[in-house]
């Protein structure tokens, strides 16, 4: 029985895989940052909604789907018509208010993408 | 043999409040120990670092848990069998491979210990003992952990976890007789 002692008090020890480690720490972060990620990109998300909202309010006041039909039915492919329609959008919507639209969306985008790649990806 | 040593109070006290730095030292410390422990009850490397990672990630989660006055290391292990016990149950129900130690899949020692001239006719013999035994043989030689402590780990009465080792010990006996013969 002392000699099966010895054995077992012998038994080896393998080395951990490459790569877990890493992936413990990776997962363990995001954990940590898992709540901030989910509120950002949920906010992102309702902010991009609101302004949409917004803007699509905008033009059914300012009947631009009319407005489009006109110019739809004098288009012509050149510098001053195409200045003419996004002046008249720019006159309804403020660019600012695209913009931010623009930058809430790929806020969302990212952030969504952020907490799609730490929840599935397998390193 | 690597028996594994207990971690500074301080650490434990800042792993428990979520600082990464001490949760790093806790994996640094423990993963070579959880992993082997995984591989000999799973048998694959793969399936083993799947819960070796789950389980750091579950003593993340549950660091609210950590009692920085008590032994970290039983309850480590202790979320690694239960880790890996959901797997195997898990891996059941899909029927890749049976929990039935009679049919279980028995891979072959060397697919996960590829050095040549590692694997030694204890390790060989080790594989082929009930199950039951192997863990508390483990637990006890492998990890260095008190008759008590393997009760707890395994939720078994501290006689019953004697008993195992005293037969895991008988059956191993045999097993390396076939060797030698």
């Amino acid at each position: 029985m002392e000699k099966i002692d010895e054995q077992l008090n012998s038994i080896s020890f393998v080395e951990v895989p490459t790569g877990m480690h890493q992936f413990v720490m990776q997962k363990v972060n995001y954990k940590k940052f898992q709540p901030v990620l989910f509120v950002t990109f949920i906010l992102l998300a309702l902010n991009f909604i609101v302004i949409v909202w917004h803007i699509n309010a905008k033009l059914i006041d300012a009947e631009f789907t009319d407005m489009m039909q006109d110019f739809l039915e004098i288009f012509s492919f050149n510098f001053s018509f195409i200045n003419t329609v996004f002046v008249s959008f720019f006159e309804i919507i403020s660019p600012l208010l695209v913009v931010s639209a623009i930058l809430s969306l790929v806020g969302a985008i990212y952030t969504g993408k952020k907490i799609n790649f730490y929840h599935f990806v397998q390193i | 043999m690597e028996k594994i040593k207990n971690i500074d109070k301080n650490i434990l006290i800042r792993a428990r409040a979520g600082d990464l730095e001490a949760f790093e030292y806790i994996l640094s410390f423990y993963e070579k120990a959880i992993y082997n422990y995984c591989l000999r009850i799973l048998k694959n490397s793969h399936n083993a670092k799947d819960v070796t990672q789950d389980t750091f990630i579950k003593i993340y989660t549950h660091r609210k848990l950590i009692d920085p006055e008590k032994n970290i290391k039983t309850w480590i292990f202790t979320i690694a069998t239960n880790t890996a016990y959901d797997f195997l149950r898990g891996k059941k129900r899909k029927n890749e491979i049976s929990f039935d130690e009679d049919n279980e899949t028995i891979l072959s020692f060397e697919a996960y210990y590829p050095q040549e001239g590692v694997v030694s006719d204890i390790d060989r013999a080790l594989e082929q003992i009930n199950q039951e035994y192997r863990k508390s043989l483990l637990l006890f030689y492998q990890q260095g952990f008190q008759y008590q402590e393997i009760a707890d780990i395994l939720d078994i009465p501290i006689n019953t976890v004697k008993t195992h080792i005293s037969r895991g010990k008988e059956q191993l006996k045999d097993k390396l007789k076939n060797y030698l013969a």
